[in-house]
């Protein structure tokens, strides 16, 4: 009964303190939060090369490169990022924006232009040429990668930590 | 009431109509009042309430319509008067129609009983308390019937438990009001708020004996109200809405807006029972000393208004405060609450108030 009544003041005086505090809520259309860095909203493709390693990794199958378009389908998108983390220029990056709603689902189709003049195949050299210029050694973790998703029945997760472990290994040679 | 009659028939006489014309359309005056002042208050404690349960909770509450959200609640009140009265198959259109025009009634009546100021009660009968005690009760019958006529499980459900804790707390509230009849020896609410003026100015007033009775009085007044953490006759969880979930549009407002008509009394019933009423808490009215003579006289009965609004929304900000603040009970934990602990106490309370009354002192 008494520590009934203690706790229902302590809990009483709790709430009162926060008449005092400034208030989290934003009045969203005026204001709107910054998403952080690592946000994962709205794709955005800038300096593609065609090389093909998005469509492979993608799980929903949103990706299409036709000719010299490259195009999202929202309405598919999981927006779960391994393009982002697959793409060997840094072409693709999911942006800040998280406002998609629309009317018109015609509209969640991304159309991108990609760079004109790049061979398909040869991409992926020309990536293990351009980041050898950089210094960095991930010859062997894009070719494994590439692989891995080739064989199709890879798990997402997993396939992230192998890639991990695999650029870890590489940077080991 | 007598100053206010005689300024009306003075009105009257100088611009030649007899005074029995002004006899018996007298009564219209202080009616309207009410009624113009109920829905202000209403409108506006709805929109404290939220407000403030916004700040509790770290929100900024409704602060769209008007400055800061100010006309949210006449917007809102626009919308429900707006809105299709449905009335569902199966109900009894009578009793369905009856009830939410029924339950403005009591809330009317109680106000009218009420001692705003020395001069101002428009009921001033000697027995007010117990009127008061009776019809603050009296909404129960009418959500009693509004929920049996819905025809509807949860409609029942609610109105059945609303009976229930209605009559296990109704017996607290009337110890405490009897205890409160012993200590200042009188039955009428001006009487009462005129003992509670000492020398001692606000530890005379009666919350000092009467600490228990204070607590005992909030805890019922709460559950008679409907409110957390015992608002189980509408709780939305397990029962939709209790009562009132086949009421939409006005039918839906009027149990609302009676809701807080309600609260509105009870907290002035409160700071009537414990906290003085109208009077001052620094033992003297201010008004003389800022008007000047001629003024003042007519401005303490503006002051002794303005000090039991201003007692009354502390109290409605307690209530805020605890529904804030604490989850709902439980049915059955609630019925066991109010007769194993609130009862004891309360009739404990009233022995101890006999024995103060007895012995003397400032609160004799």
């Amino acid at each position: 009964m008494l520590k009934g009544i203690k706790y229902t003041l302590l809990s009483m005086f709790t709430v009162f303190k926060h008449l005092f505090k400034k208030p989290v809520t934003l009045e969203y259309p005026e204001k709107r939060i910054t998403p952080p860095e690592q946000f994962r909203g709205k794709p955005v493709v800038e300096g593609c090369i065609k090389c093909g390693t998005c469509i492979k990794v993608c799980p929903s199958g949103a990706i299409k490169i036709e000719g010299d378009e490259f195009k999202i389908d929202l309405n598919k998108c999981i927006f779960c990022g391994n393009c982002q983390y697959y793409c060997p220029k840094k072409a693709i990056k999911l942006g800040g924006e998280y406002e998609l709603a629309t009317e018109d689902i015609n509209g969640l189709e991304l159309t991108y232009s990609t760079e004109e003049g790049v061979n398909v195949t040869s991409s992926v050299e020309q990536t293990t040429r351009l980041a050898q210029e950089e210094g960095v050694n991930v010859t062997s973790s894009v070719e494994q990668t590439t692989r891995l998703a080739q064989e199709g029945d890879v798990n997402v997760t997993s396939s992230v930590e192998q890639t991990t472990r695999l650029a870890q290994e590489g940077e080991g040679e | 009431m007598n100053y206010l009659y005689h300024l009306y028939i003075e009105f009257l006489a100088k611009h030649g109509i007899p005074q029995f014309w002004g006899d018996i359309t007298f009564y219209i005056i202080p009616l309207s009042i009410i009624f113009c002042a109920l829905l202000v208050i209403v409108l506006a404690l709805v929109l404290a309430e939220r407000k403030l349960l916004g700040f509790f909770t770290q929100r900024k509450g409704p602060n769209r319509v008007g400055l800061w959200g100010i006309l949210q609640t006449i917007a809102d009140a626009f919308k429900l008067l707006c809105k299709e009265n449905i009335t569902p198959k199966g109900v009894n259109v009578f009793l369905f129609n009856l009830a939410p025009a029924l339950i403005f009634v009591p809330v009317m009546v109680v106000l009218g009983l009420i001692p705003y100021s020395a001069e101002f009660t428009f009921m001033d009968f000697r027995t007010n308390i117990l009127i008061y005690v009776v019809f603050a009760g009296f909404p129960l019958l009418c959500i009693l019937l509004g929920g049996w006529a819905s025809n509807n499980k949860y409609s029942l459900i609610g109105a059945i438990r609303n009976t229930a804790q209605v009559l296990a707390y109704e017996l607290p509230i009337a110890f405490t009001v009897l205890s409160i009849i012993a200590l200042s020896s009188s039955m009428n609410l001006r009487e009462i708020t005129l003992a509670q003026s000492s020398s001692a100015g606000i530890f005379g007033w009666f919350w000092v004996p009467c600490i228990l009775g204070l607590i005992i009085m909030f805890i019922s007044m709460l559950a008679e109200l409907n409110r957390c953490p015992f608002d189980l006759p509408e709780a939305e969880s397990e029962l939709i809405c209790g009562y009132n979930t086949e009421y939409s549009g006005m039918r839906f407002a009027m149990f609302y807006l009676s809701e807080y008509g309600m609260l509105f009394a009870n907290a002035l019933f409160i700071a009537i029972l414990f906290f003085g009423g109208y009077l001052s808490p620094f033992g003297k009215y201010l008004s003389p000393m800022i008007f000047p003579e001629t003024v003042g006289g007519i401005m303490i009965y503006f002051e002794q208004v303005c000090w039991l609004l201003l007692k009354s929304f502390l109290i409605i900000f307690v209530v805020i405060w605890v529904r804030a603040t604490l989850p709902r009970m439980a049915s059955f934990d609630l019925l066991k609450f109010s007769w194993t602990v609130l009862l004891p106490i309360s009739i404990f309370n009233f022995l101890l108030m006999v024995i103060i009354k007895y012995t003397g002192g400032i609160y004799a």
